[in-house]
């Protein structure tokens, strides 16, 4: 590049800038080219987005005595990385055999099951990779680590808890079965039995098959009993699998199928289009096969899930309620009321300037720019920070009147929290910034099939009744 | 994307990262994001539903601050470098002030860098850019693979393949451990913010 700037000195000001800018605490020599060979690790901070680096191997144990029987697995699992072929996953699958020959018996008794979870989840990748997350790699060369601390450590209890059972279950999630968004919808446990019938399954049943390890949960998700259970159980898996089609269904119609579409007609977005649509086609032959497997049972007109059935047995162990389809509800009080909100729909939460709060029942967005030259776009999140400035301009958001009453004016120092999906959007002034809930952690979901609501469903948290507010988009 | 607003007084600048797939072009980016000062950085927005495989692009938006009354703003972006995403790659090359080209020294990715090198090439010039006349600067990432048993190519060879003809800097790196990504950034910001106030004749008066 030419150095002829018009005005040495602004450069040279400018040069200062980058050089104080982008030197935080690295202290490394400043702008070097190539020829500095060092490769000492620079700062700490730096280091977090490692993956490789989570199960430190200490560096005297890269010295013991066989270690090397570690590197065609490493150098297998690079080569993994880069290409997801049957020639380098049938090189990594014997590696890792070599590697377990190579611990002492006790030891590779110990670690059988992360032994058997990365020989299954190769041999799933060699058999349905388009199922295997593109992490599948980082997550083996985890697995390799821990193999490598344990093989070091003088007794493999100091390390179970902290290193074992992690990478064990990092294993097991990394297994595929049905998409993970959808795994709770009207999840139900079904009894483990191979022997899978449709014909559709082929390559996810076989995913299931040869190394018989510990039943994890992802075992238990939709695969058909052979043998049809009898009496109350029949009935309960019945009514259960019936559900389960109806919130399949539903969750193509109204939540797959308008983003695919959308992605379609929108340019640039041809890959997240393609993935809808295989992810709407995996659903729907899901669904198909459910409904062959049901036959003279299936019910086109089952009700969604809601409670577990009157009556029903503790022991059936079968669980129709339902699971609440969000894992994170961010929670608030509103008018009084506490609420929840979709985290993935907030595209704005902050406490915005006083002029905002003037702006009665309707927002423009453009009041919401800070400073001089701030733009919409440096405030906004989620799906509106795609949008252009010019669109963003012209964008009048309607608010939520939690009172009812003609005119509402928000207190001093409310937070303004603002939802929005495809086109719609609607504001709230809340009592309190949110609070991030894992459903998970045990509270009743009932959704609300009113599309005249916002409210998709009431969580029920602590015995507290919390509608779960939505913009429900096209 | 090179904005001047002269009323405003700010001067954009788009720095985008290109390679080939698994380079560490994301990694770099947040490698800045998680080293630098809150106050400094925006939010880094990453679009990527596969794995870690970027799917549309990363950014970072960036402030250099006040200089002489004006607001220097730099956006960093990275490419999705995998191959099967060419349409994106080049969109988000529109408007690209400077570039970083992260190389993987994997001797199995030799063939991929040239490559990538070429792609970016053919995009530039279908916006009437040309590449020898951008600011660019080589990253030789994952240099702390050197060490290991897998197979790496040596900085000569590197050299060879990707900078014979450019013959720009080149920056030897390691991404997950913060080694050379400043160093990268500082001198691809230089040479860019350079490129584009001199592109626009900018004269600021002391
Ligand atoms: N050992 C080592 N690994 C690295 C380095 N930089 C990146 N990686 C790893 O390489 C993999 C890919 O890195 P990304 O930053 O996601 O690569 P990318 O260039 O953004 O890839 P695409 O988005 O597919 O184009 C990750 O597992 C990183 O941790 C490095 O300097 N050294
Ligand atoms: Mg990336």
């Amino acid at each position: 590049m030419t150095d002829k700037a018009p005005d040495r000195d602004f450069h040279d000001e400018i040069d200062d800038a980058i050089d104080n800018l982008f030197s935080p605490r690295m202290g490394s020599d400043l702008g070097k080219p190539a020829e500095t060979p060092s490769l000492q690790p620079v700062a700490q901070a730096a280091a977090d987005p490692a993956p490789v680096t989570t199960a430190p191997v200490p560096g005297s144990l890269l010295s013991v005595d066989g270690t090397d029987a570690f590197a065609p697995f490493d150098e297998a699992l690079l080569s993994l990385d880069w290409e997801i072929s049957p020639g380098n996953i049938e090189k990594a699958r014997s590696a890792l055999k070599e590697i377990q020959g190579f611990f002492e018996v006790d030891k590779a008794v110990a670690l059988t099951e992360i032994f058997a979870l990365m020989d299954r989840l190769l041999e799933v990748m060699a058999i349905a990779p388009q199922s295997v997350s593109t992490s599948a790699p980082k997550t083996l060369q985890e697995g390799l680590q821990t193999l490598r601390v344990a093989a070091g450590a003088d007794d493999l209890s100091l390390v179970e808890k902290t290193l074992i059972d992690p990478t064990l279950s990092e294993l097991r999630s990394a297994i595929p079965n049905i998409p993970k968004d959808y795994s709770k919808l009207g999840q139900t446990a079904q009894p483990k039995t191979q022997g899978v019938s449709g014909i559709e399954q082929k390559t996810e049943a076989a995913a299931v098959t040869p190394v018989q390890s510990v039943p994890t949960e992802e075992d238990v998700l939709p695969e058909l009993p052979v043998v049809a259970p009898s009496g109350t159980s029949a009935a309960v898996l019945i009514e259960t699998v019936n559900g389960h089609i109806a919130v399949l269904g539903k969750c193509i119609a109204k939540r797959i199928v308008p983003i695919e579409n959308l992605f379609a007609k929108t340019p640039g977005y041809e890959k997240l289009h393609a993935i809808h649509t295989e992810l709407r086609e995996r659903m729907e032959r899901q669904k198909q096969n459910l409904i062959k497997a049901l036959g003279v049972d299936y019910q086109a007109d089952a009700p969604l899930p809601l409670e577990p059935a009157a009556g029903q047995s503790e022991k059936s162990a079968v669980s129709t309620a339902a699971a609440c389809p969000w894992q994170n509800v961010a929670l608030a009080s509103w008018g009084g009321k506490k609420v929840g909100f979709l985290p993935e729909q907030i595209v704005y939460q902050k406490k915005p300037a006083e002029r905002v709060r003037k702006c009665g029942s309707f927002l423009p967005m453009k009041k919401l720019k800070r400073g001089l030259f701030g733009k919409i776009s440096f405030v906004v999140q989620g799906e509106l920070s795609f949008r252009d400035e010019a669109t963003l301009n012209m964008l009048t958001i309607p608010v939520a009147n939690p009172s009812g009453a003609k005119e509402y004016t928000p207190r001093a120092d409310s937070p303004l929290l603002i939802l929005f999906k495809e086109n719609s959007g609607m504001a709230f002034w809340l009592d309190e910034p949110t609070e991030q809930f894992d459903t998970s952690t045990g509270c009743r979901w009932e959704p609300v099939a009113d599309p005249t609501t916002l409210v998709a469903g009431n969580l029920t948290v602590n015995g507290e009744i919390v509608p779960v507010i939505t913009m429900r988009g096209m | 994307m090179a904005l001047i607003d002269l009323s405003k007084k700010e001067i954009h600048c788009k720095i985008v990262y290109y390679g080939p797939g698994r380079c560490g072009k994301t990694t770099n980016l947040l490698t800045v994001h998680s080293t630098m000062a809150d106050n400094a950085r925006g939010k880094m927005l990453t679009i990527e539903t596969k794995g870690d495989r970027t799917l549309f692009f990363d950014l970072l938006p960036l402030n250099l601050g006040t200089i002489r009354g004006f607001n220097i703003r730099i956006q960093l972006y990275t490419v999705p470098g995998q191959v099967m995403y060419a349409a994106t790659r080049k969109l988000v090359l529109k408007g690209v002030d400077g570039l970083v080209f992260v190389a993987d020294p994997l001797q199995v990715r030799r063939e991929r860098n040239i490559e990538s090198l070429e792609d970016l090439r053919v995009n530039l010039l279908d916006y009437g850019l040309k590449l020898e006349e951008l600011p660019l600067v080589i990253q030789y990432n994952k240099r702390d693979l050197v060490d290991t048993p897998i197979p790496t190519l040596t900085v000569a060879e590197l050299d060879a393949d990707l900078n014979s003809v450019f013959n720009v800097k080149t920056f030897e790196a390691s991404a997950v451990t913060g080694m050379g990504v400043f160093e990268t950034l500082r001198e691809i910001s230089k040479q860019t913010v350079r490129y584009v106030t001199n592109k626009h004749l900018l004269h600021v008066t002391k």
